[in-house]
């Protein structure tokens, strides 16, 4: 199966970034929401770390049950996002232990001050040991 | 009993929000979803059968993923959710590529030799072979190095480079478990090299017995994976931090004081270096290296275990390390504390707009202040042998001694008047200004601190420094043992 470029506008791309640098030396983390555009991002809802304090350095923890809340507010997830300060973005064994077919997910490589790489991942489901680099691009924001 | 199923979840159920299952527990729900949905039955489950590590089951607030619930009865009245699981954490990796590791290979003296790392989960083959393709360097083969030298090469790491310049003397042997009494006058890489020759032949042991320069520190950490310092003095420690920095090389540093040590891990995964702690090190002479200021027998052992530890970990990959941390332990009362180092953006080796590019171009000496200050007016100093010779022609001299009293204890120079650093001022006037008096410490630098105290001061006697203090008097050999006394 082939699969689609992600899709976001600039604004968005910015509020992750936003996001990603106000979290540090922290992970941030959040959930990508689309509509009717295959893998196209229609809004960033930015999420709470749950991971123990101690550990949000280096790990990121969405709760379950704020994603069925999301859901029940008449969002469709199609991905998530996490960052990794101070590390490239690149996926840990423990995020591809955790990511879900189909699924988008875009790690954000974080420095103290600015988001120094961006990349998107998907697990295909027609073999759950592939992942899959997925581009990212930058469009206009009609295209909703 | 009413099913809900995640919108991340529900391309493999049909595309159906929510699925009414007549069942009694989860496990019925789940032979139900799977039975409908073949296709499903890979997504929720490994081929262990266990749920994958994405999917969570809820019965209403309740997370009930635990096989042990499955068998529960739910009331028919509460919903079940069908949840993702969203997790993650930036990965924990070996510093030795993945490639290095595949062209390793045991043979069977070799698994034999570290069958307890190959039946650790977190070792194993993998880390075992990540291990003996680890090259490292240690630098000082003292107190530190001892046991850092001798638990990488028992852990079988397959290339170790040492470097020391010294020799061993008996004051060694207290700490420095490497050396032996036999060992005396041997240069410290020699023993270093013995031990691990003994521990196991094979490994790729290179020996190094010259002092770090701003010159030649690339050459020795160039190709390495991992540097580890476990040097007594600060300008060792800055030089191998820059050169560890500009060169790309994780280091482990390790420091002991009397009771008290420190570890930390430093140029890791773009973490911070010792410049985001301490940008520069301590005023000159002030701080006493280990050598001058002792310590306890095994506190070199407890903080170079930890750091041969760490460097283990950072090579297999697994654990946490102490990266952007420092690990202080005082071993008096037995206080272990983690103090965070952040990355410090205004660093001027690592930060964004870092002034020190190049480990040639700076100036260790002036760094540190062990170079006069030129502005400054110059002290005089006396050399060792010429002291000698005015002390065994008996001319009036008055020594004054700035030493610590746990130093003057352990070397004594007699005749000398005691005084302070903190007190000279105050007591100047127990110098006799018509002969020339000579201040001593251990290695010539605080006695300059005490001539320049004193000058402030008003004091305009003649004075001169010893010079190299001490340490440079010990070779000097008097023709009447009185002389000296």
């Amino acid at each position: 199966m082939a699969y689609t470029d992600i899709q976001m506008d600039k604004k968005d791309l910015q509020t992750l970034k936003d996001i990603a640098v106000k979290a540090y030396p922290y992970e941030a983390c959040g959930v990508l929401t689309g509509g009717e555009i295959e893998n196209r991002i229609y809004d960033i809802v930015d999420a709470n770390n749950t991971a123990a304090l101690d550990l949000r350095k280096k790990s990121f923890e969405i709760s379950a049950l704020d994603i069925y809340r999301l859901e029940n507010d008449g969002y469709k997830p199609i991905g998530f996002y996490h960052s990794h300060p101070d590390y490239p973005a690149v996926l840990s064994e423990e995020d591809k232990k955790h990511m879900i077919p189909d699924m988008i997910y875009i790690v954000a490589s974080v420095k103290r001050t600015y988001v120094s790489q961006l990349k998107g991942y998907v697990r295909t489901s027609t073999d759950l040991n592939q992942i899959c680099e997925l581009s990212i691009q930058i469009v206009d924001k009609g295209g909703k | 009993m009413k099913v809900y199923i995640s919108a991340t979840l529900r391309n493999f159920f049909g595309k159906n929000e929510s699925l009414d299952v007549e069942a009694a527990n989860i496990k019925a729900i789940l032979d139900y979803l799977t039975d409908e949905y073949p296709e499903a039955k890979k997504i929720l489950f490994d081929d262990s059968e266990n749920l994958r590590g994405f999917v969570q089951i809820y019965v209403g607030e309740e997370n009930k993923s635990d096989k042990s619930y499955w068998k529960e009865e739910i009331d028919a009245g509460e919903e079940v959710l069908l949840l993702p699981a969203i997790a993650g954490g930036a990965p924990v990796e070996s510093i030795i590529s993945d490639d290095r590791r595949k062209a390793i290979t045991f043979d069977d003296k070799e698994v034999e030799r570290f069958s307890k790392h190959l039946m650790l989960r977190d070792i194993g083959v993998k880390g075992q072979k990540r291990i003996k393709s680890a090259r490292v360097v240690v630098v000082g083969a003292g107190a530190l190095g001892s046991p850092v030298i001798q638990y990488l090469a028992a852990a079988g790491v397959g290339t170790i480079k040492v470097v020391d310049f010294d020799e061993v003397s008996l004051e060694n042997i207290q700490n420095q478990i490497l050396h032996t009494s036999r060992d005396i006058h041997r240069p410290k890489v020699a023993s270093a090299r013995d031990k691990v020759r003994n521990i196991d032949r094979s490994i790729q042991f290179e020996d190094v017995n010259l002092q770090l320069t701003a010159d030649n520190i690339y050459d020795v950490i160039d190709g390495y994976d991992l540097v580890i310092d476990c040097t007594d003095n600060y300008k060792s420690r800055y030089l191998i931090n820059d050169a560890c920095v500009l060169a790309g090389i994780p280091l482990i540093f390790a420091a002991i004081f009397q009771f008290e040590g420190q570890v930390g891990v430093f140029n890791v995964n773009n973490g911070p270096c010792l410049r985001c702690l301490y940008p520069k090190p301590p005023e000159p002479g002030l701080v006493p290296t280990c050598s001058e200021g002792g310590s306890i027998s095994p506190l070199g052992g407890i903080i170079g275990s930890i750091a041969a530890n760490e460097a283990l970990k950072l090579i297999i990959g697994i654990g946490n390390h102490l990266d952007g941390q420092i690990l202080v332990v005082d071993s008096l009362y037995l206080h272990f504390r983690t103090l965070n180092v952040d990355k410090n953006a205004d660093c001027p080796l690592c930060g964004f707009a870092p002034t020190i590019t190049t480990v040639e171009d700076f100036d260790y000496e002036d760094f540190c202040g062990l170079r006069e200050d030129e502005d400054e007016e110059p002290i005089e100093s006396v050399e060792p042998d010429e002291l000698a010779r005015r002390i065994e022609a008996n001319e009036p001299i008055t020594f004054v001694d700035v030493r610590e009293p746990h130093e003057r204890a352990v070397l004594r120079f007699p005749n000398a008047i005691v005084i302070p650093i903190g007190q000279l001022a105050r007591r100047k006037n127990e110098l006799d200004k018509s002969v020339d008096t000579i201040f001593i410490c251990k290695q010539g630098q605080r006695s300059a601190l005490a001539i320049r105290t004193l000058r402030e001061a008003g004091y305009d006697g003649s004075m001169y420094n010893l010079k190299g203090g001490l340490d440079e008097m010990k070779g000097i050999i008097f023709s009447h043992e009185g002389a000296w006394l």
